[in-house]
């Protein structure tokens, strides 16, 4: 396993030397010291390939430590953005009810008490709209707009 | 503890309220910027009209948090898969470090001089810089004075290997063209 590895490096090394020494004007640089000098071209090589190691293990230090900062917080941050998109759903449910239910309205969707509010200003809501949607396991996931030509009827004029 | 719940729901109702009025005030001012324009859109049933806009507002803000509650989920998945693969990719890349750096310990052992000789054992035990100059020597190149053959220290121990420079091995006129030997 080792042997092989290390016949790896060499080769790796070797060719990327060779490609450098190819690049070299043979006759002028390497007319002597020829080994010598190719062996000093694959040291460096060598030590480009042990500092691209040395490159990929800061990165994954920098990874790990990433990695061990963003998970708790990932899990802080996800309950408090639950806790804040329940506190605001059930804001819009009581306010929705606050101001139906004082019509004695029989709606119990949230659709029906949509469409009670929307009738007050004397407006319809579209038949194929739905007061949520995108469900992931049967829960929807976001609300939806009332449109805003129903809320604001007027021709070329949209909030 | 119950009363100070109610207290911390009363708190947030609160905000939620204002903040959805805030974005509310702001939509309609931006679209129908003089009184004249509001009075003439939302005519006799302002208070019904402007329920149903801060509605779509507070939808708004309950789908903003469900977007970031959905990033985290992302970032969470992430961060647990990611740190296992940082650490097999650190363990991986430290052996490889490790295997490169004695491969070139082992290259550096001059084979040329037989092993067991006097002078063979005191170029083996010689520091690193001294090694490659020796074989910088043999190839008729001078190490530059403050050459160190690693750099970049952490704790004393230096994390990169220095090339030997190129302009040593192949040197250059000052026209930047090879000096042939």
């Amino acid at each position: 396993m080792i042997g092989s590895f290390d016949q790896t490096i060499n080769s790796a090394a070797s060719s990327m030397a060779k490609r450098t020494l190819d690049a070299v004007d043979q006759d002028a640089l390497l007319a002597s010291h020829k080994e010598e000098k190719e062996f000093l071209v694959l040291y460096n090589k060598k030590g480009v390939l042990q500092n691209a190691a040395v490159v990929g293990a800061v990165i994954s230090v920098a990874l790990a430590l990433f990695s061990i900062i963003s998970a708790p917080m990932a899990v802080i941050t996800f309950g408090g953005f639950l806790w804040a998109r329940h506190s605001i759903s059930k804001n819009i449910e009581d306010m929705v009810d606050k101001r139906v239910e004082p019509i004695n309205s029989p709606a119990n969707t949230l659709r029906g008490k949509i469409e009670v509010l929307v009738s007050n200003i004397e407006s319809v809501l579209p038949s194929a709209w739905k007061p949520q949607h995108s469900k992931i396991f049967g829960v929807p996931l976001f609300r939806s707009e009332i449109p805003w030509d129903v809320i604001l009827p007027k021709p070329n004029k949209e909030v | 503890m119950t009363s100070f719940i109610q207290q911390a729901t009363r708190f947030i109702d609160q905000k939620i309220d204002s903040m959805a009025s805030t974005m509310a005030i702001h939509a309609i001012h931006a679209e129908f910027p003089t009184p004249v324009e509001k009075q003439a859109i939302f005519g006799s049933y302002k208070d019904q009209r402007t329920n149903l806009v801060i509605y779509n507002e507070k939808a708004l803000l309950q789908n903003g948090a469900t977007t970031a509650a959905i990033i985290s989920v992302a970032l969470a998945l992430f961060s647990v898969i990611s740190f296992p693969l940082a650490a097999v990719g650190l363990g991986g890349s430290l052996a490889v470090r490790y295997s490169i750096s004695q491969n070139i310990d082992e290259m550096l052992k001059l084979k040329s001089i037989p092993a067991g000789t006097e002078e063979k054992e005191e170029i083996d035990s010689r520091d690193l810089k001294s090694k490659v100059a020796t074989l910088a020597s043999r190839a008729g190149v001078v190490l530059p004075e403050g050459w160190k053959p690693g750099y970049a220290k952490v704790l004393g121990f230096p994390l990169f290997r220095s090339e030997i420079p190129w302009d040593t091995i192949f040197p250059r006129s000052s026209h930047g063209r090879p000096v042939s030997e």
